[in-house]
């Protein structure tokens, strides 16, 4: 019962996540006298392109997990699967189906990536409350929930990663003890990277995508350039095969944002693609190192943060 | 032949008057790709880099024969554009944009993958079958046409991977972006299938990453081919639970991390890459033990 431990997202619980369930219709709060207690997890499952529904009585186990897909959301015969997998029958069997279906329409309502109901009381004659709700919201479905300013969302990440992300970039703080920070253009090369620094002995301090932002020009890769480079690690890298005629302006505010900041950081550069010749000038007359290999800058890095 | 695209494409970009429609519409046709009409709607009549604009991808198919689309609008409408696509009897759909809802990339794969079509994305940099037709981000100038099939999330490990390739002497054949968000429309295994029948593939390099179970559902696939595969698993040392750059790359649970992957691939038979830039040397082998 751990699906809402998996993606980053805006979560939300406390009373504050069972209040968004009782504004639903769902029934929450306490029973006069519970019989059993459950718990319900229903989470996006990727691979299948569907949901998941898993059920466990409340601290154990789950007994069953059920794949839905989404051209039919659930169906009564799943609700009478779950409820038998918990040993349910009569009221109560159907009460639990039915809130697994209003569950379910619930998560598609929220844009919620993952919801927890845990414990679910239950009673003898089928009552049911919620007595504890968490779920994570989708946050690239925010344009759709305009109530979401309203409610005291946790946002994922520490302070530099959420700076990164409000700039429109993707973060991550790998050790805080590390003496290197990259900054790269793609997902795919952040991660790879990372990990040809690590495999070489390198200690990275921080990782950072550029997204599409060196499309944007200086406004748009100076909010994301600046945080990284005021970190002053001992080594710095810049890194990209930049497949639109941008490079050349990166380069120009790469060495500008750390003129102003007087990055007094060691840099190595590795770009590729278009008007590489004009970016690698600018980045070597600024007294940075420019790589002709992504293997070799990050060799070169590596060696330069253990110098 | 090459899997996906090939000589007789026909594309579209849907949202072909916004900014990145209309830029991406200059690229293409600047590199010579058969990018042959465009859909806004409420904006048909209207010309965009000499190209017709159509209100809808039923107007497009119809006069224009259409069979791919390249989909630019706003996340919001990706929705209704995979739709309307589909609905329309596009066969290939790549979702450029990124910040698809989770719940609109479930609804919009399952609703493709149901009617026979392919959906690459969200969050794909595209899809290049090189010398017959390119709608993806890379640029055909720094690649090179072979016989070597390439499939990765990321377009940069695309970029990269067709680069070491070339550097140990192979070209390629498709190069694939499947996309970096949590769900997405096709996912590794079904590009691998695509290969094994495809005349034109040697062999694929496969590059996965932590997150999701996309390399272990490929791992079956792997197992059953005639060609070789070289297989690489990125995000070894991304701390768990952080989301490594795209949407979907953060390691939820145990199985879906570095080791595990690249364990399964290992035991299915593909040939293991130590990192992206051994990709190419890795293939070298492969071919050579084939």
């Amino acid at each position: 019962m751990a699906l809402l431990d998996g993606p980053p997202a805006l979560r939300l619980d406390g009373a504050a996540g069972l209040a968004r369930l009782a504004d639903a219709g769902i029934p929450t709060g306490a029973l006069a006298e519970p019989e059993r207690s459950l718990a319900i997890e229903i989470a996006v499952d990727r691979d299948a392109r569907g949901h998941m529904i898993v059920v466990a009585s409340a601290g154990a186990e789950p007994t069953l997990r059920l794949s839905i897909d989404p051209l039919t959301g659930p169906m009564a015969h799943h609700g009478r699967r779950l409820a038998g997998s918990l040993g349910l029958e009569g009221a109560q069997a159907k009460a639990v189906a039915d809130l697994v279906g209003r569950l379910y329409a619930f998560t598609l309502a929220e844009d919620a990536i993952a919801l927890r109901v845990d414990p679910v009381e239950i009673d003898r004659a089928g009552a049911l409350a919620c007595r504890s709700a968490a779920f994570a919201l989708d946050r690239m479905a925010a344009f759709r929930h305009p109530d979401w300013n309203d409610l005291s969302l946790e946002t994922p990440g520490t302070s530099l990663e959420q700076q990164l992300m409000a700039a429109g970039a993707v973060g991550a703080e790998i050790d805080l003890d590390g003496d290197i920070a990259a900054v790269v253009s793609g997902a795919g090369l952040m991660m790879a990277s990372l990990d040809i620094l690590v495999a070489r002995g390198g200690r990275v301090r921080l990782m950072v995508d550029m997204q599409g932002l060196p499309l944007q020009g200086a406004e748009g890769l100076a909010p994301l350039i600046e945080p990284a480079a005021a970190l002053r690690p001992k080594v710095m890298f810049y890194g990209g095969r930049f497949n639109a005629p941008v490079t050349d302006g990166f380069a120009r505010t790469v060495v500008g944002v750390h003129r102003k900041l007087g990055v007094e950081s060691s840099v190595y550069v590795w770009v590729d693609g278009n008007k590489v010749p004009e970016a690698q000038t600018i980045f070597a007359e600024a007294g940075f190192t420019v790589c002709d290999t992504l293997e070799g800058a990050l060799a070169q890095v590596v060696a330069a943060a253990a110098g | 032949m090459a899997i996906l695209l090939n000589g007789a494409t026909r594309a579209i970009i849907q949202g072909m008057t916004g900014k990145v429609g209309s830029a991406m519409a200059a690229r293409f046709l600047a590199a010579g790709q058969p990018l042959v009409a465009g859909v806004t709607p409420g904006r048909g009549g209207m010309t965009v880099e000499g190209l017709p604009v159509f209100d809808s991808c039923h107007d497009a198919v119809a006069e224009c024969g259409v069979d791919c689309s390249f989909v630019t609008v706003p996340a919001p409408f990706a929705l209704d554009a995979v739709y309307e696509a589909v609905d329309a009897g596009i066969k290939v759909i790549t979702l450029y944009i990124e910040n698809v809802p989770v719940l609109d990339a479930v609804r919009l794969s399952r609703y493709a993958r149901a009617r026979g079509a392919w959906v690459l994305g969200p969050n794909s940099a595209g899809c290049a079958s090189l010398g017959l037709a390119n709608f993806s981000e890379m640029d055909e100038r720094f690649l090179t046409a072979g016989r070597i099939g390439v499939v990765a999330k990321s377009g940069a490990m695309c970029m990269e991977a067709a680069h070491y390739l070339k550097h140990a002497g192979y070209g390629a054949s498709t190069i694939l972006s499947i996309g970096g968000d949590a769900v997405l429309g096709t996912y590794h295994g079904d590009a691998l299938a695509m290969f094994e029948v495809d005349p034109d593939t040697d062999g694929v390099v496969m590059v996965g990453e932590i997150g999701g179970r996309s390399e272990l559902h490929a791992a079956p696939v792997v197992a059953g081919m005639t060609k070789p595969v070289v297989g690489l698993v990125i995000g070894r040392h991304s701390p768990p639970g952080r989301q490594m750059g795209h949407a979907g790359a953060y390691q939820g649970a145990a199985e879906e991390n570095f080791a595990v992957k690249t364990e399964a691939l290992r035991k299915a038979g593909a040939w293991i890459a130590n990192d992206i830039t051994g990709v190419g040397e890795a293939m070298r082998r492969a071919l050579g033990n084939a």
